[in-house]
């Protein structure tokens, strides 16, 4: 039986492993993409590989926190809303890469470090919800009440997903559609590459949830403790 | 736009995915190493961690 500590290391290892082969496979393996028009070698699209990789993790983070957020006001079981703010964390450092990395590959593809197009727009609405709730989880001391306005904006929270997916389908946008349902815009070694750089950013973000949720859980325990502990003296 | 600009930017957004994983790494260390501290502290309370290879810390619970 793996107790904890040795499962999180594996995980870490893993992770850690994972990410050296994606990074080996996008420099390395996967061929510069081309501009169709003019045939121009498109270097910045190595970009893509993460950048979709970490909006992909910052999604699954907020369904996490969507299913926490409902577990807590279910049950008001005090770790539904430890993991649903580990799990906003979590989720706000992978949409602030996107938020980052998004910026640099536009400045070079279009020309300008952002413009209010319909997918940026709303994936910008998504970070600043997540920012939000991050302040008010720092911002309200009294626990349960942050716990319960956090639920909240959580579950409403969970509503900017869908709509971020759908935006570049739903109005006239410039953000780039590679993967539809009828086609992948990517070679096979692109593919590839984009599969291991998937699998790897998602390991680590479980790695991350986990080691973020222990520590989370010992800061409670430690914080009973002092409450004990002032009782005492 | 050369490809060396393309590479650049495709380089600086690597570097900049890195610092922020790493910083949030570090970010959990710190605060890893301030429960130890508190840990250490709590410690030195008479009667307060009995036993703490019987698991009386992890019965505790949570605050609320």
């Amino acid at each position: 039986m793996i107790n904890q500590s040795t499962g999180r290391t594996i995980l870490g290892i893993l992770s850690f492993l994972a990410i050296l082969l994606a990074l080996a496979l996008v420099f390395l393996y996967a061929p510069l993409a081309a501009d169709p028009l003019t045939g121009r070698a498109l270097p910045e699209q190595k970009i893509f590989y993460f950048h979709i990789a970490s909006a992909w993790n910052g999604f699954l983070g907020f369904f996490l926190v969507f299913a926490f957020s409902i577990a807590y006001l279910w049950q008001r079981a005090r770790r539904w809303d430890r993991l649903a703010t580990t799990a906003m964390e979590i989720s706000w450092l992978y949409f602030t890469i996107v938020m980052v990395t998004g910026p640099i590959w536009g400045r070079v593809a279009w020309g300008v470090w952002w413009t209010w197009d319909p997918r940026l727009t709303t994936s910008l609405v998504l970070w600043l919800i997540a920012t939000a709730y991050l302040l008010t989880r720092a911002l309200v001391h009294s626990g349960e009440r942050a716990a319960i306005i956090c639920a909240a904006l959580g579950i409403l929270g969970f509503v900017d997903v869908p709509i971020v997916f759908m935006s570049i389908h739903w109005w006239r946008t410039q953000h780039p559609v590679l993967i539809t349902t009828e086609s992948v815009g990517l070679t096979s070694p692109m593919l590839v590459a984009f599969i291991v750089s998937l699998f790897a950013f998602t390991l680590f973000f479980f790695y991350l949830l986990w080691i973020r949720a222990s520590l989370a859980s010992a800061e409670d325990m430690v914080a009973h403790l002092q409450e004990r502990a002032r009782e005492r003296l | 736009m050369t490809i060396e600009t393309g590479l650049l930017a495709a380089f600086a957004a690597y570097a900049l995915i890195w610092i922020l994983l790493g910083g949030y790494l570090f970010f959990i260390d710190r605060r890893v190493r301030r429960l130890e501290r508190e840990l250490g502290t709590l410690r030195r309370v008479p009667g307060l961690l009995p036993d703490h290879e019987s698991g009386a810390v992890a019965k505790a619970g949570p605050t609320w």
